[in-house]
């Protein structure tokens, strides 16, 4: 329909201002978010992450985190299934290391026990041995370090290609 | 770790809990009181959504030890309504749209709530300066700062 | 760990000499819950003395104040006889942290968490203020200068605790003010800070002076040089160029991504000359 039309209608709820309609319980204190809520039986998992930005993971003892009253369960890289496709692999190992850790942060064991502090116990006690590898933190040295980084994988994502027309020069496209 | 019991008040009522001796005050309050209305956004004193007062002082629950709420007298957000009826900051904050997800809310009303107890009058600046170690996230801080300007002056009875 | 709620000092400095292990004393938690979560410190024994008796009081004494080594900066802020005194200090004080964090830090702790950039430290050493210590073998009065023994580290022995300040009274004509830089508006860690303590004489030139700097070395940086670039000057512009100066020569930064060494440096300087200009003012002094 024309536009000035469209600017005659009117509109229910469109243009008004209504309270939002949880408003009540979030300025009580009453709203639940997901970690005021607790279940009977309920466990709390926690992650135990790579202090180093490159490494190898040599090992992964959690045999002690194991034996501790009230850990129910330690997992690590291992556990997982390993994805045919390219892209999920990047997702489900940035999720858990898998041999190597890739960033200071990187998830390399979780633990689920009966409460937090327990939890924060048993990640205490699980031994991993890392070989530090070198790392970049420079763009330009970036490029030059992505082969090292992750064997013959560059470090751009995609390089789309289109070729649209014709030119009379021949375009000089340096080649990769 | 051997567990104490601590005996204090909570928003005006006997309360009484067991902890660890390095538990915080806001772990305290979510898991052995289940008021969970203060919010542990960083656990390090600098987001504010843990706020309380211990005694009328503002401050974070997280950087309280839960013993030391013994003989204390705590207020939290779950005691700023009267019953079914609203302080006027937390209908302000429904009607000035000063929330959004609402996890910094709690805190920041328990800080305004502060504020307005000590100066009933505040310039934008010092509501600004006061409420520095409440973070929102999602917000932008301009209803809020309304919303408490126009709690003051309803309080005022302006 | 063990929490203990001293009910006296005996009893705070017994436990805190018996205890093998790690102790950590309890003042508003500001620093050591911080460290207690991200541990970086596992206590065994936590001392609380927030219950000891004067600990929480401000009090007049031989014409100055002592304050208690657990006031709360919220608390000290609302003395008007003691900030009016001291406005270097309550400012200096109350920069750190929040309202929140207000509510709970004392002088005491931040002079013991020992960081090189603790806001309320310049000015208590520009102030002469002198801390008195209990400990296992009695009490003993120390300068707040002589207790900072590097980022970290203080001097106090084990089972040592500071249990108040005891201010000066001030001359006629006295008054301090504090500065820092950071990057943000608030809530943010000095990159550079500077206190200045002075007197104005009866000639209207500044007849004493104590100058400060902080977050340029491993601990707050006396400079008595400066001080006596300004002392018999009404800070004209060569006097204070020279205080700058030789607030540059005192300085010995680190070099990090919130701040280089020249710039810390550089900051340092103006910093005191302004923090100069406003405590002449507030002394009464006319430009």
């Amino acid at each position: 329909m024309a536009f000035d039309e469209y600017q005659k209608r009117e509109f229910k709820q469109v243009g008004t201002r209504p309270n939002r309609p949880d408003g009540v319980d979030k300025v009580t204190g009453r709203a639940m978010y997901g970690a005021d809520m607790t279940l009977p039986g309920m466990l709390i998992g926690r992650i135990l992450r790579s202090p180093h930005a490159h490494a190898k993971i040599k090992s992964i003892d959690a045999s002690a985190a194991l034996a501790l009253k009230g850990v129910k369960a330690v997992v690590t890289g291992d556990d997982f299934a390993r994805p045919e496709d390219d892209f999920l692999r990047d997702v489900q190992e940035n999720c858990m290391a898998r041999g190597k850790a890739l960033y200071d942060g990187h998830a390399v064991a979780a633990v689920a026990a009966i409460d937090a502090a327990t939890a924060k116990a048993a990640l205490k006690l699980i031994k991993v041995e890392y070989e530090i590898l070198p790392h970049v933190t420079d763009v330009d040295a970036a490029d030059e370090g992505r082969r090292a980084h992750r064997a013959g994988r560059a470090n751009a994502g995609k390089r789309p290609r289109r070729h649209v027309g014709q030119c009379h020069q021949p375009l000089r496209v340096r080649p990769r | 770790m051997k567990k104490l019991h601590v005996s204090t008040t909570v928003n005006g009522d006997p309360a009484e809990f067991v902890c660890t001796p390095d538990e915080s005050l806001l772990d305290a309050l979510r898991n052995r009181l289940g008021l969970t209305g203060a919010k542990e956004g960083c656990g390090t004193g600098d987001c504010g959504a843990c706020s309380v007062t211990v005694n009328g002082r503002l401050v974070c629950s997280c950087l309280v030890l839960a013993a030391e709420a013994e003989g204390a007298e705590i207020a939290t957000i779950e005691g700023m309504a009267e019953q079914d009826r609203l302080h006027p900051l937390q209908r302000a904050f429904i009607d000035h749209a000063a929330l959004q997800c609402g996890v910094c809310t709690p805190g920041i009303l328990v800080a305004a709530k502060s504020l307005l107890a000590k100066n009933p009058e505040p310039t934008d600046e010092e509501v600004r300066y006061w409420l520095a170690g409440n973070l929102c996230r999602c917000t932008g801080y301009d209803k809020i700062i309304r919303a408490v300007q126009s709690a003051a002056a309803e309080m005022r009875g302006a | 760990m063990r929490y203990l709620a001293a009910q006296s000092v005996a009893e705070a400095t017994g436990a805190l000499a018996a205890e093998a292990g790690v102790t950590r004393i309890l003042s508003g938690g500001t620093d050591v819950l911080v460290q207690l979560k991200a541990g970086m410190v596992e206590p065994d024994l936590i001392v609380d003395v927030k219950k000891l008796p004067g600990m929480r009081e401000i009090r007049a004494e031989a014409g100055g104040f002592r304050v208690g080594a657990a006031v709360a900066g919220a608390e000290l802020g609302e003395h008007a006889a003691f900030c009016a005194a001291w406005p270097g200090v309550a400012e200096g004080f109350q920069l750190i942290g929040s309202t929140q964090v207000q509510g709970r830090a004392t002088m005491a702790g931040n002079l013991c968490n020992a960081s090189p950039a603790a806001d309320s430290v310049p000015a208590l050493v520009a102030g002469g203020v002198v801390a008195r210590i209990a400990g296992p073998g009695g009490e003993r009065d120390l300068p707040v200068a002589d207790i900072p023994a590097g980022p970290g580290k203080t001097n106090l022995k084990k089972g040592e605790f500071i249990t108040s300040f005891f201010f000066p009274a001030r001359a006629m004509g006295a008054s301090d003010a504090y500065l820092r830089f950071i990057p943000r508006t608030e809530m943010d860690i000095a990159v550079s800070s500077a206190a200045v303590n002075l007197t104005i004489g009866a000639d209207g030139k500044v007849s004493a002076a104590e100058v400060a700097l902080g977050a340029v070395a491993p601990t707050v940086v006396r400079v008595p040089a400066a001080a006596k670039a300004i002392i018999g000057t009404k800070l004209d512009d060569a006097a204070l160029a020279a205080m700058a100066k030789a607030c540059e020569a005192a300085c010995n930064p680190i070099d990090d991504k919130r701040g280089t060494i020249a710039f810390r440096t550089h900051t340092a300087g103006v910093l005191a000359c302004r923090a100069a200009r406003i405590a002449h003012e507030r002394a009464g002094g006319k430009a």
